[in-house]
């Protein structure tokens, strides 16, 4: 039976991944302001970051893991995702973090194989 | 094939010259008229108006019924990676996340009362458009759907993905226009 995995073991934890995707971001952008430059090195950089973490969980699924980056000037933003999948292995899960001059949106989503 | 369309020809201008008010009566020369099997025939009045197809069409009509009286069992098709002619085509599911966020956003100002619900409809109304495309049925599917204002600052979306690079595949498209920008993108894993 030990070859077995438990439940708990193979399914998409929602809490265990906001804590890879928030320090993930911590990680990456910390306390850096908004600088043009460095955008397309942050986004991949979180997102590269999630994916590592989330590999290293060992679990069945196949991940989308999406990052977007905008400059704080009072503009607004929307996101919203619909999937076709198994409601009962998969799942989804977004982190909004911020600080003074820019958002930092993450979804991630985990597809059971 | 020539006769087939012959005589298809030849129902097609029989029917319309026909002045008989009665439908029933005149598919009887009709059939009569026809090269095709007369037993097979029989069946039109039942399969409807598709003369051209007459045999084939009263077949699969026929093991239709059987179908509705009993529950078909599939075997295993020890299949593990979709058909080649079922496979996720980038290309055509661009074109209709550009169709798509061209029809619901052309002529839309930015608003944030509204943009949250549309990001919200675009996405379901894409996943459905492309699940109406016709790839494998084992495909799981995200979409996502960034609708942002436009006051001239920066915005970046990435993304990456662990999965099977020979079966999974995405697809992208954004629009911009006025003070309103949108990103839509859609995510196909195949489930084995």
């Amino acid at each position: 039976m030990d070859d077995f995995q438990s439940a708990e073991e193979t399914a998409f934890v929602v809490d265990e991944v906001t804590n890879i995707i928030k320090e993930a971001v911590e990680g990456a952008i910390g306390g850096n302001g908004y600088q043009h430059n460095k955008v397309n090195q942050w986004t991949s950089n979180v997102v590269e970051q999630c994916l590592n973490q989330l590999t290293k969980l060992g679990k069945p699924f196949k991940y989308i893991v999406t990052c977007v980056i905008m400059q704080k000037n009072g503009a607004g933003l929307h996101t919203a995702s619909s999937c076709f999948w198994d409601n009962s292995t998969d799942g989804s899960c977004t982190v909004r973090w911020e600080n003074k001059t820019m958002f930092c949106i993450v979804s991630v989503f985990g597809l059971a194989i | 094939m020539a006769q087939l369309s012959d005589g298809q020809a030849d129902l097609h201008s029989r029917r319309r010259s026909s002045v008989l008010p009665m439908d029933g009566l005149t598919t009887g020369p009709m059939r009569r008229m026809s090269r095709l099997d007369p037993r097979a025939s029989i069946q039109y009045g039942f399969s409807g108006r598709r003369m051209s197809h007459a045999s084939r069409s009263s077949m699969s009509g026929l093991s239709l019924l059987n179908n509705l009286k009993m529950p078909t069992s599939y075997q295993n098709t020890y299949r593990l990676e979709p058909q080649s002619s079922e496979k996720f085509q980038s290309k055509k599911a661009q074109e209709v996340i550009k169709s798509v966020l061209e029809s619901y956003l052309s002529g839309e100002k930015y608003s944030k009362d509204i943009c949250g619900n549309l990001a919200q409809q675009i996405s379901e109304v894409i996943k459905g458009r492309v699940r109406e495309l016709g790839f494998s049925t084992r495909y799981k599917l995200v979409c996502l759907v960034t609708i942002g204002q436009n006051r001239s600052q920066g915005v970046a979306v990435a993304s990456r993905s662990i999965w099977n690079t020979e079966t999974d595949n995405w697809a992208s498209a954004s629009y911009s226009s006025g003070d309103l920008f949108a990103v839509a993108n859609i995510y196909a894993t195949y489930f084995e």
